[in-house]
């Protein structure tokens, strides 16, 4: 009787622990598919997708009565991102293409360059409601450093209607983004500190990097509270982040800076590229400078020998004719002739002078050879190996942090498949063990069950 | 035992990640008021400047006064509601014990406020209407008490390269209006302004406030004289847009605060009522010879004969001193002349 309670308890607590083990498995599992439901969803989402299921609105088709939805605005400033990016970059190809000047084309690159990469980076920034601030914020400062100081004018002299054109558009639109969200008197409030920002910040040329946050005024809270505690179209958008799925907003944030990283990474060779040639063109120019300097000096230089010729000439029959004097004094007046004396003969130092031009026509040449040189097409070749082989050293490393990204993906995927794979394993390790228990409590029941009727 | 020594090492990897992501602690200042104590060496309030006679000089200097608490709740109209908030930074600063909240509302919402008790002070860019004053008065048995803080003037600007030399009230009121009260033809092209050669055929653009905004009120008033604005009238959000409007289109013409004057734009002058042209300078702000020109206001809950008294009257009086108008004059506003706020102390001390 007590080797079959002992049986029991045994077969209890064999079962016990394998239903745990049956539990933990679940769990394991349950956790592990959410995982890779979360990486998949998050992989697969695009920024061209409504996150909420909602349908796109146009907007013009917004009805101003209507707060806009979180995903909508969302969409929208990505939308707008992507817009102001492209129009810049027309507006600044078109200022480089076939322009000679290339401190307009360097300005023109570096503008696009600086804009482009602030504005993807608010775009990818978690607040939707964060990010229209600052697309608004970055978007009307740089239109008013270019277009309301007249940088525009001082940059690209004749060329610079479409400059304007782009920046003021751009503008105009994330004003009409932001008066979507936003009451009039807080744009009001809005436009006044941009300007009360820009006037005590006149020097600064680069604004691209400056956010909402930097505008927080002492009003007893900061505007960007005010904005947003107002009660204004937007007031539940601020806790967007409790109704949404974070990480698939992470997710689509990633992938849409990776999608655009690329783009950015050329934007950034080519400025660099755009500064080697400037760099070279500045030395160029340098060494033609000191060049023009030296046949200067050169030419005066030889203009002096050639005064100075016949001017020792005449000195020397001068002397010629005081030394024949001064012989026939000799031949008069022997007795007074001093010993190892040699007399002065301007002879020797009109040679010497002679030696000087013929010295500096040479150099002259020389100077010449290097300066038709640094104006032939050799060193054009030169300059073009130099930007070639930069060119190419920002495309290795472009490839580089692209395989580096991309083999951070093959590793994540690795990973989760390995990780799927011992699951699979797991799990038919424990239907194995199941099975297995099942046949040792059938078994031992029989053996019991015979024992018992034993 | 494993259970506490897993919870121990999720402890530590709570306190390693929130020790990474916290603010530095040198320097203890964010970006947001590294901006602001930039802002405050471009904005020092000098109690004496020694680089010439300024209209502002002649004024007494503020008295601090000791023991200063409180609140003050000041709701109103944008633009005189962002020099408020300039002011509050330095008053804040002065009586670290009174706290003030500022907020910017459209028009109608501060003479509601004051109406109701829920603002101490309700700035304005234009008086309060008849309406207003009547439910004031009906309700509280007196009339709000208006206090000037400073002189603004709407400056007529058109785009650097346009040619035109001065314009009329007439003319303004043909380019802006539909219905032309002022009794002058529609000008919807250059040429009929004037103007000659490649501006002749250009079409005149309009920029502007909205109808909310007291700057489009104003115009209303007393350039269309009540009359209808063109439905052309590209309405912006605030000033700076309507400059940079103007600065990017080269047929365009715009109103706004002379604040919002840049670059790539020219404020044209305007015929006074003596028929000559004044530009919108402080002189002919002050003096009114410039047509356009006009107070900022703050409207006060003040019983006659009976002071104001708690922080609300020391921020008008600081606002009404020399250090007060110098900060109006640092911020783009035109100080008041030495009278104009000789008065309004005069009326807070009634």
């Amino acid at each position: 009787m007590g080797k079959v309670k002992k049986l029991k308890t045994a077969i209890t607590i064999e079962m016990t622990q394998a239903v745990r083990l049956y539990l933990r498995t679940c769990q394991v599992s349950l956790v592990l598919g959410i995982c890779i439901a979360l990486f998949v969803c998050g992989g697969c989402a695009t920024p061209t997708k409504n996150p909420a299921k909602e349908e796109p609105r146009q907007i013009s088709e917004t009805d101003s009565n209507q707060p806009i939805r979180p995903a909508e605005l969302d969409e929208l400033t990505r939308a707008f991102a992507d817009r102001y990016v492209g129009l810049l970059y027309s507006a600044c190809d078109a200022l480089k293409k076939d322009n000679p000047d290339p401190v307009q084309r360097r300005e023109a690159q570096v503008l696009m360059v600086d804009c482009a990469t602030n504005i993807y980076d608010i775009a990818s920034n978690a607040d939707a409601f964060t990010r229209m601030l600052d697309l608004v914020v970055v978007t009307t400062l740089v239109s008013q450093v270019w277009i309301d100081d007249d940088r525009v004018s001082e940059v690209f002299a004749g060329r610079e209607e479409l400059l304007i054109q782009a920046l003021h558009h751009g503008r105009v639109e994330a004003w009409a983004l932001a008066a979507q969200v936003l009451r009039p008197d807080q744009i009001d409030l809005l436009d006044y500190l941009l300007w009360d920002w820009r006037r005590h910040n006149p020097d600064m040329s680069r604004v691209s990097f400056v956010r909402f946050s930097n505008f927080a005024i002492g009003r007893g809270k900061s505007a960007n509270a005010e904005v947003l505690a107002a009660g204004g179209f937007y007031a539940n958008v601020g806790r967007q982040g409790q109704a949404i799925d974070e990480a698939r907003l992470l997710a689509e944030r990633m992938f849409y800076m990776l999608k655009r990283e690329p783009t950015l990474l050329r934007w950034q060779v080519d400025t660099l590229k755009e500064d080697i040639c400037n760099a070279l063109d500045d030395r160029i120019k340098q060494a033609d400078a000191t060049v023009t300097n030296m046949r200067a000096v050169v030419s005066e230089a030889n203009g002096l020998v050639t005064s100075i010729g016949p001017t020792s000439k005449s000195l020397n029959e001068m002397l010629k004719t005081a030394d024949d004097l001064v012989a026939r004094y000799d031949t008069w007046n022997r007795w007074s002739i001093a010993q190892g004396s040699r007399p002065f003969d301007i002879r020797e130092y009109t040679e010497a002078v002679k030696e000087l031009s013929v010295v500096a026509e040479k150099m002259n040449d020389v100077l010449k050879s290097s300066n038709e040189l640094l104006g032939s097409s050799e060193w054009d070749r030169r300059i073009q190996q130099v930007s070639q082989s930069a060119d190419e050293r920002m495309k290795i490393a472009a490839e580089q942090s692209q395989r580096v990204v991309h083999d951070a993906f093959w590793r994540v995927y690795v990973a989760i498949g390995i990780l799927f794979a011992m699951f699979i394993l797991f799990m038919v390790a424990v239907f194995l063990i199941i099975r297995q228990l099942r046949i040792v409590t059938v078994n031992a029941g029989d053996a019991a069950r015979k024992e018992v009727s034993k | 035992m494993t259970r506490l020594l897993i919870m121990a090492a999720i402890s530590l990897v709570c306190a390693v990640v929130i020790g990474c992501s916290a603010p530095p602690v040198s320097g203890g200042r964010s970006a947001s008021e590294q901006i602001i104590s930039k802002t405050d060496t471009v904005l020092p309030v000098a109690v004496s400047d020694v680089n010439g006679k300024r209209i502002f000089d002649a004024l007494p200097p503020y008295e601090l006064t000791t023991g200063l608490t409180g609140k003050i709740i000041s709701i109103g109209e944008s633009t005189t509601t962002n020099l408020v908030a300039r002011i509050a930074t330095e008053f804040r600063r002065m009586y670290p014990d009174v706290a003030i909240q500022v907020t910017s509302s459209p028009m109608s919402i501060g003479p509601a406020a004051l109406l109701d008790g829920r603002a101490d002070l309700v700035p304005m860019s234009r008086p309060l209407t008849p309406e207003h004053l009547q439910s004031f008065t009906r309700k509280y048995g007196y009339p709000p008490t208006e206090i000037k803080v400073a002189a603004d003037a709407l400056a007529i600007y058109v785009e650097k390269g346009n040619p035109v030399t001065g314009l009329t009230l007439g003319q303004l009121d043909g380019i802006f209006s539909q219905t032309q009260r002022r009794g002058g033809s529609s000008i919807e092209t250059w040429d009929q302004a004037g103007l000659t050669a490649e501006w002749a055929d250009r079409r005149i653009t309009l920029y502007g406030y909205g109808p909310d905004d007291g700057a489009h009120q104003i115009f209303q008033q007393q350039v269309l004289e009540g009359g209808a604005f063109r439905l052309s009238l590209r309405v912006e959000g605030g000033g700076s847009s309507i400059a940079q409007g103007v600065a990017a289109d080269p047929g365009a013409i715009g109103f706004a605060s002379i604040f919002f004057t840049c670059k790539r734009v020219r404020v044209v002058p305007i015929a006074g009522y003596d028929g000559r042209f004044y530009a919108p300078t402080e002189e002919n702000v002050r003096s009114r010879k410039y047509p356009l020109s006009r107070f900022l206001y703050i409207y006060v809950n003040k019983p006659p004969r009976q002071p104001l008294g708690g922080p609300a009257e020391e921020f008008l009086l600081f606002l009404l001193s020399r250090e007060g108008q110098q900060i109006v004059a640092d911020g783009g506003n035109i100080p008041l002349d030495v009278a104009t706020a000789e008065q309004g102390r005069r009326t807070l001390a009634d």
